[in-house]
């Protein structure tokens, strides 16, 4: 191995954001303790800058660092590349929802805004990795981090729960994935991505003589989908959902869902996707299946708004599932699917979470987060429930938003992979889902406000209202001009298929 | 019987000896217990009972504790290699300390490493 200075440039995102989380911890310790106003300023300048140095470098072609071609334990690729824009943009609407609520909850520290930073870190190593080993170190400093933040609300027993709960469940996943690592290196002696493709397509016997390789990659799967909460691993998310802060709740369902995501899409698209036939397609089919249908039926019984987005998300894990389980099969435009569907996904879901956080009060408890508890609240504040509106409308898969066509993608990469089946299912989940998202638009337009009304009352801050704005704004600009970037993402992930072999 | 089979000799003679010496004293050595000679010496801290309240500094202090003691893990094998792997060897370890010594700042500024 070795390091060269060319190498380390070229991860120039990754270097300004690990700056700005240290930069703000030294910020929280030695500056004056009056301006907190601060910390987000800081932490949003550095997200902004990793988002130029990433997106200026998305045309330049693949870079393997610290490494000898594929089997480099980085590999900025273009997908890497387009993958950290999602994670970053991310990463930057959640951290302008924290001020206001970080505030009125009493966590409002740099920390707090370091962590999340941090997590961003752990998540674009996690796209990156070319190895498995790498993966895993991104992924743990993106769970540390998270674990951390989940818990941020330390004088509320429900966030405490949370972070205990997701601490012990996310121990329990990493586990699993360490010791399908483990059997995949027992069985092949490399953790290369490409070594294991290499392993897989030499012989089509490989996997039947080798039941080490099969448990290995199955423990992985099960790693996986207990990361991004699919059925039946998905029994924490909505616990820890309910009772981490809304603004990191929010950050949970989309960065951590979506790094978990990208991860497995390369690793299907370079390894897993080699075989023919493989005895892991059936195991991924039935997840996506339950995982829709699971979380679909739940969400539709639940009473408390942030329970039924984390079911929602759950619902969600399922349908971008489809696009793996087409991308395994090797059906290429599925891969850029589930891209585009992930950032549609992102957005919708940051948004609506940043309108909970606008409408939630300081002494709130369970009850001011029930259905209820919002009755009236679109003509109270027209502007955010215009924006739930839109947020709603796109998480339910209607144009004109980019939910709309990350669905058509993947619905339609399906067919194309002949598994016409899981795309029924799909859509069938997202009709089911209409009506638990048109259910809280309900409770925002049509019921009487209450007298004297346990109305929420707004924290009004410029930072929450622009996190709300943009993910707005990018959710419609999906919806209606959604080529350019679906052509951005087909590159990006045509570039993994180009640097397999 | 290669060179491992040295050492198992090694480990069967000091063993042997040990529990022969433990053996003869046991039975012919003279015994007049008291409190102070029962308790241990020199073999680490008095046991206590689980049920007992530990300070909660402690666990701020082992968290620390083992923090920094990765330092040390990363520390050796790179002062072994250090000729090896050059300046940029040097430099890695460098970035790495300085990042360690911004979280030493951190914990110091917070009071953590304060005991009242």
């Amino acid at each position: 191995m070795s390091i060269t200075l060319a190498d380390l440039a070229q991860l120039l995102p990754v270097w300004i954001l690990v700056a700005t989380g240290l930069l703000l911890l030294m910020y929280e310790v030695f500056a004056n303790q009056a301006d907190r106003s601060h910390y987000a300023n800081i932490s949003v300048v550095g997200f902004v800058l990793a988002l130029w140095a990433t997106y200026s470098s998305l045309g330049s072609g693949t870079a393997y660092l610290f490494g000898q071609g594929a089997t480099a334990p980085l590999i900025l690729d273009g997908f890497a590349r387009a993958g950290s824009l999602l994670l970053l943009s991310g990463g930057l609407i959640a951290t302008l929802l924290s001020p206001a609520y970080a505030k009125n909850a009493g966590h409002d520290t740099g920390e707090y805004y370091a962590l999340i930073v941090f997590a961003v870190v752990g998540m674009m190593v996690m796209v990156m990795a070319g190895d498995l080993m790498t993966f895993f170190l991104g992924l743990e400093t993106m769970s540390i981090a998270v674990y951390a933040l989940t818990g941020l609300r330390a004088g509320d027993a429900r966030s405490i729960e949370a972070a205990l709960k997701y601490f012990l469940m996310g121990a329990f996943a990493t586990g699993f994935l360490l010791f399908g690592i483990a059997m995949v290196y027992g069985a092949t002696g490399s953790v290369a991505l490409v070594d294991l493709a290499r392993f897989l397509s030499a012989s089509d016997s490989a996997l039947s003589a080798n039941p080490i390789l099969l448990l290995g990659v199955v423990l992985i799967l099960i790693g996986f989908a207990f990361k991004v909460a699919a059925v039946p691993f998905h029994m924490w998310a909505p616990d820890v959902y309910e009772g981490a802060p809304t603004p990191v709740a929010g950050f949970m369902a989309v960065g951590v869902k979506a790094a978990a995501f990208l991860a497995l899409l390369r690793l299907v698209m370079v390894a897993l996707g080699s075989v023919e036939a493989a005895p892991w397609l059936p195991m991924l089919r039935w997840v996506s299946i339950l995982t829709i249908l699971g979380g679909n039926l739940m969400a539709l019984s639940q009473s408390n708004v942030k329970r039924m987005l984390a079911y929602s998300s759950v619902s969600h894990a399922g349908y971008a599932m489809i696009g793996i389980v087409a991308a395994a099969k090797g059906e290429t435009t599925a891969g850029n699917a589930v891209l585009f569907y992930l950032t549609g996904y992102t957005f919708m879901t940051l948004g609506a979470f940043g309108v909970l956080a606008f409408l939630e009060r300081k002494e709130g408890g369970p009850e001011s987060e029930r259905f209820g508890a919002y009755a009236g609240v679109g003509f109270k504040h027209p502007a955010m429930g215009a924006a739930m509106v839109l947020f709603m409308i796109a998480l339910a898969g209607m144009p004109p938003t980019g939910g709309f066509f990350g669905k058509l993608y993947l619905f339609s990469a399906a067919i194309r992979a002949n598994e016409l089946p899981l795309a029924l299912v799909g859509i069938a989940g997202s009709l089911v889902s209409v009506y638990y998202y048109l259910r809280v638009l309900v409770h925002f337009y049509m019921r009487e406000v209450p007298e004297p009304g346990p109305t929420p009352t707004a924290t009004r801050s410029t930072q929450l209202s622009l996190g709300v704005a943009l993910s707005a704004a990018l959710i419609l600009i999906l919806g209606v001009f959604p080529s350019q970037w679906v052509q951005v993402s087909a590159k990006a992930v045509a570039s993994i298929a180009a640097a397999t072999f | 019987m290669g060179s491992y089979g040295t050492l198992l000799v090694l480990f069967v003679l000091a063993g042997g000896i040990a529990l022969v010496m433990f053996t003869l004293t046991h039975f012919l050595g003279p015994k007049a217990p008291n409190p102070t000679k029962d308790m241990p010496f020199e073999c680490g801290n008095i046991t206590k009972r689980f049920d007992q309240r530990v300070s909660v500094k402690f666990y701020i202090v082992a968290l620390l504790f083992i923090l920094f003691d990765m330092e040390t893990v990363y520390l050796y094998p790179w002062a072994v290699v250090y000729r090896d792997l050059g300046w940029m060897g040097f430099w890695s370890m460098v970035s790495f300390v300085s990042i360690l010594v911004l979280g030493l700042v951190y914990v110091w500024k917070k009071g953590a490493l304060d005991w009242e």
